[in-house]
């Protein structure tokens, strides 16, 4: 393990004057790089939404021999470290028919919970599987799991619509929130502001000052909720809880996680669609390296997403282009979104661990909540599972599973994997698909 | 934030989106409050009390100006380097350039020029002199060339106020001995210097121990240094102003006392006043009070399940709904006072209403809730001058009729000579169209829901169908849509509004026929069964019954409420304008006068 380097203002600002092929936060090492610990069980959830192209995604033949399809393609140099998971569904989470469409497919992917099960409600349906995780895994870490998106959600009155910019959920109704802002994630990282004006300001303040203004608002915050319908009782619930949580925070945080940058963010605003992907890669794989988190997820898009494609040419989003009769530009798009997957598992890979890399200690489900976009089914799902061999799971197959098995049995067993005392998950998962341990 | 501390606050791009319900940001049903959120708002609600409380500038206040004159006492032609613009320095030209420069407070100073230099004579080693007042600094030799610019600096000390600095050639310090004083100014006017830009930085050492321009203004008293009593006194009364504006209400004595003692706790342990005092305001700041609008503590009588709102929670009602921020110092008088609401005075409603409807804030009104209700996002400062022209000219003046949402001429506004009003709008119809293509059907709900307020149904399904199949006009695709009996039971309700809007394109320009030529048509039904011709005709429709003037009542009444009013509320409210007379204002008024304005909704028996 090479010695912390020295990372100062200086040279973070002037080494984001162009667009680096390089990750700008390389020098960044860990302040808890503590060796020789056990492993640490980490888990990513990347998620493409509105579909890929079936025919175009399956790869030919299976088990150890597979040979790579046009759209798994960028993936190749990573064959041996993943597993491409054929056959799976996630109907039972979005039945009725009627409301099979983009949100009820989006918002269900990681909990494959119906909107309208009967069970919405009872304490903890609903919760998404990196949410779980985190609970399970993220007591030690400053931030139980890390939200993160690459597109504002949607905002739009309708019922269903938290659905479509959402796939980690609180429990059913109440989506985690996602972080969109790169900027921002480097500031919650790093507790430093990415603002230059108010940098110093932030790091003045002491984690004993800030508990007790916690502990202040908290009890007025208890004060007012006895006055409250309940209805409004539940708003501020949500804001206790978040409250807690940052205390939690800031006592993790005394011991200190990543290292202090020392001074301001690189710049992090006004970012195309490419750099904030980019960007977005970089901090996850810093928090995973930092163990700031042990589960992220992130949407790379929305579903149904209007987000343009300019840099390849297209000027719409990926939705429009799956019910459009030519195929070229979603076939590019599809393409790009995988290639995105690749350069973030090219990214863990490259990171050494007292055990080998980040990519060998940490699981990363790569895929989409619809077989194509243009059926709106969450069928024939694209999935891929990476990452996780630190933990002697066989990488390197197409696993071929009978049409109809449940996503959710593929969250069971990533679960089950992490030491989750589950057996079943969502609506329809009871077998943990894979041995994962 | 920024209303209360009247500082521009960068936190857009640190907190999360909000959510929407009922087509406004301000709804009780879309308030998610997570964990994310949360983590922010403690993040820059700590900078803010950190802001606020800071002593020196950080970052200094910075004035900047450059080079806006120029002197040339020797007349032309020079011989003038291919360079942009620069200004000219000559032989003898003492200050050859100066500006004026406002100092924004005593300090420490950097002037700067960039200088290139045309020489005829090098012996005579040309300096260039800095002259702040009419005072000359100490000279500096130059060697730059016309391809080889150099920056010179000084640094100067300036009192605060108005400053000339220039900039000049200083003589010769060796007279060159075959040259006459005739041949120096002659030959020497072939010496020259070009200023590429002269600017001025600073200060740079603010005073120690000078209160930010933000603590100032916020804090009514300085005590550090006075007695602990003294200190103390000072710290309650800083407080007790600041939350009570804050939160949008007196403050109790405990609650006072409570965040006082932050300032105890700092002078205990020798953190200090202003430590103390930090931390109180972030308590202030992350407090539920200051964060969540909340209604509905008075101890009024409950009858139907309905609550009389505190003098202060009325009074924010009324703030929020003109300016979408909190109440200002004349309006939370009359709360304070128990004047608010009577039913004449300074302190009635309508007075008072009217008072924030004229001032600029108001704005808030026409942009928060007027591009909402249109579905656009409510940040003017990105949207279209036109929109906001239309949507402010309407619903802030005084005698505009409501219709004039519609037909602006009816409020002496230019239509342009394309009718439709807010349906006109270039913004609206780009925000109703899929990339370079118009949508009848997203025009169409926009009509049917927020201008006659009779939304269709959620779509079942996103269904593609269609749009695969039907690749010709959008005339086709609805002839599809309304022959289809799924489609077209919820389709028949708004897609010939849609129809009617093509006469429009995607990006606003008016038009007779679909780009492939297939001409608009002349009359369409609408769901009504009027028959209609153009957009005027469909305006005509829209203004001819009372349901536009009730939809926009809903509307209103939704955001000012904050959640949707019953069709009854809404339908005396609407009534109450029409009787007044119909202009934006009436209904305005008629909104505020509503028996039940000045109530909430709660819990028949809340039970802890």
């Amino acid at each position: 393990m090479s010695p912390p380097r020295t990372w100062t203002r200086r040279a973070l600002l002037g080494a984001t004057g162009a667009l680096l092929p390089l990750p700008w936060m390389a020098s960044l090492v860990p302040r808890s790089s503590r060796a020789a610990d056990e492993p640490r069980r980490r888990y990513v959830f990347y998620v493409a939404p509105n579909g890929m192209i079936p025919s175009l995604w399956r790869p030919a033949g299976d088990g150890p021999d597979w040979t790579p399809s046009e759209l798994l393609e960028p993936l190749a140099p990573l064959k041996d470290q993943l597993t491409v998971l054929t056959g799976l569904s996630n109907v039972a989470a979005v039945r009725p028919e009627a409301i099979m469409d983009h949100g009820a497919c989006t918002g269900s992917f990681l909990s494959c919970t119906n909107v309208s099960s009967p069970r919405i409600g009872a304490p903890g349906v609903g919760r998404s599987v990196d949410q779980i995780l985190g609970d399970h895994l993220g007591g030690a870490t400053p931030f139980r799991t890390l939200v993160l998106g690459s597109e504002a959600p949607v905002r739009c009155n309708e019922v269903i619509c938290p659905r479509l910019s959402n796939v980690s959920w609180a429990d059913a109704t109440t989506p985690v929130g996602k972080d969109i802002h790169p900027s921002s994630v480097f500031e919650r990282l790093f507790g430093a502001s990415a603002d230059p004006a108010t940098a110093d300001l932030a790091r003045a303040r002491r984690w004993e000052d800030r508990r007790s203004v916690l502990d202040a608002v908290l009890d007025q915050t208890a004060e007012l909720r006895l006055r409250l319908s309940a209805e409004d009782r539940r708003t501020l619930d949500q804001y206790q809880s978040g409250l807690r949580e940052v205390e939690r925070r800031i006592d993790l945080s005394r011991t200190g996680t990543c290292e202090d940058p020392d001074g301001g963010a690189p710049a992090l605003s006004n970012l195309d669609t490419r750099e904030h992907v980019r960007a977005m890669h970089e901090l996850m794989v810093l928090a995973l390296q930092c163990d700031a988190t042990r589960v992220v997820s992130y949407m790379i898009g929305n579903g149904q997403s209007p987000r343009p494609f300019d840099f390849l040419g297209y000027p719409d989003g990926h939705h429009a282009y799956t019910h459009q009769g030519s195929d070229v530009p979603l076939r590019a798009i599809c393409r790009w979104e995988v290639e995105q997957a690749a350069d973030l598992l090219q990214r863990l890979a490259s990171v050494a661990t007292p055990s080998g890399t980040l990519l060998d200690e940490t699981y990363v489900l790569f895929g989409s909540e619809m077989g194509h976009g243009a059926d709106h089914q969450p069928t024939d799902l694209p999935l891929v599972l990476a990452g996780g061999s630190a933990w002697g799971f066989v990488q390197g197959r197409h696993r071929v599973f009978a049409n109809g098995t449940p996503l959710a049995d593929l969250h069971l067993a990533l679960l089950q994997s992490a030491g989750v005392e589950v057996d079943t998950f969502g609506d329809d998962g009871a077998h943990a698909l894979l041995d994962l341990t | 934030m920024e209303d209360l501390l009247q500082v521009a606050v960068p936190v857009a791009a640190r907190l999360p989106v909000e959510a929407i319900a009922s087509g406004y940001d301000n709804q009780a049903t879309a308030l998610v409050t997570s964990d994310l959120l949360v983590e922010r708002l403690e993040t820059v609600a700590g900078e803010l009390a950190a802001l606020a409380t800071e002593t020196v500038h950080v970052p200094a206040p910075t004035a900047r100006t450059s080079v806006a004159s120029l002197d040339l006492p020797f007349g032309a032609p020079w011989e003038v380097p291919a360079s942009p613009e620069p200004f000219w320095l000559v032989w003898g030209s003492v200050p050859g350039v100066h500006v004026a420069f406002d100092a924004p407070a005593e300090g420490t100073y950097v002037v700067s020029a960039t200088l290139f230099g045309v020489q005829r004579f090098t012996v005579l080693a040309p300096r260039v002199t800095l002259v702040v007042d009419g005072t000359p600094l100490p000279a500096l030799a130059l060697t730059s060339t016309p391809t080889n610019p150099e920056t010179a600096t000084w640094t100067v000390r300036l009192t605060a106020g108005s400053h000339e600095v220039g900039l000049g050639l200083a003589e010769a310090e060796v007279t060159p001995p075959d040259l006459t004083a005739e041949d120096v100014v002659h030959e020497g006017s072939w010496s020259a210097f070009g200023i590429r830009d002269l600017g001025i930085t600073g200060p740079l050492d603010p005073a120690e121990g000078q209160p930010s321009e933000l603590r100032a203004r916020l804090l009514a008293c300085e005590a550090p240094d006075a007695s602990l009593e003294a200190r103390r006194t000072c710290a309650t009364s800083v407080l007790r102003s600041l939350a009570g504006r804050a939160w949008r209400r007196p403050v109790t004595n405990p609650e006072v006392e409570r965040l006082s003692r932050f300032v105890d706790v700092a002078e205990g342990d020798g953190r200090g006043w202003d430590a103390g005092l930090r931390d109180a305001f972030s308590a202030v700041l992350l407090s539920p009070w200051f964060l969540y609008r909340v209604e509905g503590m008075g101890s009024g009588r409950t009858s139907d399940g309905l609550r009389a709102l505190t003098p202060h929670e009325l009074a924010t009602r009324l703030s929020f709904l003109a300016w979408g921020a909190p109440p200002d110092d004349a309006l939370r008088a009359c709360a304070d006072e128990g004047t608010l609401g009577t039913p004449e005075g300074a302190c009635s409603l309508r007075t008072q209403l009217d008072r924030l409807l004229d001032d600029g804030r108001a704005t808030a009104l026409a942009h928060a809730f007027g591009r909402q209700w249109i579905g656009l996002s409510s940040e003017a400062s990105t949207g279209d001058e036109a929109t906001n022209a239309l949507l402010e000219g309407v619903l802030l003046h005084e005698d505009a009729p409501l219709a004039a949402l519609l037909r602006p001429t009816l409020a002496g506004l230019p239509d342009d000579g394309r009718p439709g009003g807010v349906l006109a709008l270039p913004e609206v119809l780009a925000a109703t169209s899929v990339g370079a293509r118009s949508s009848v059907a997203k025009r169409g709900v926009l009509v049917a829901a927020r201008l006659v307020c009779d939304p269709p149904a959620a779509p079942p399904a996103d269904v593609p169908a269609l749009e695969q199949t039907v690749a010709a006009n959008p005339l086709a695709q609805v002839e599809a849509h309304l022959a289809d009996p799924v489609c077209g039971s919820c389709h028949a309700g708004f897609d010939p509004y849609g129809l009617v809007l093509e006469a429009y394109g995607p990006d606003g320009a008016s038009r007779s026929a679909w780009p492939d030529g297939t001409p608009l048509p002349d009359a369409v039904d609408l769901p009504d069964g009027t028959t209609v011709s153009g957009v005027d005709g469909l305006v005509d429709a829209l203004l001819a019954g009372e349901a536009f003037s009730t939809c926009v009542t809903e509307q209103l009444a939704t955001w000012a409420w904050g959640a949707p009013r019953s069709a009854t509320v809404v339908r005396q409210i609407a009534e109450a304008a029409r009787r007044s007379g119909g202009s934006s204002r009436d209904l305005l008024h008629a909104l505020v006068d509503h028996p039940t304005f000045g109530f909430v909704a709660v819990d028949p028996e809340p039970t802890p």
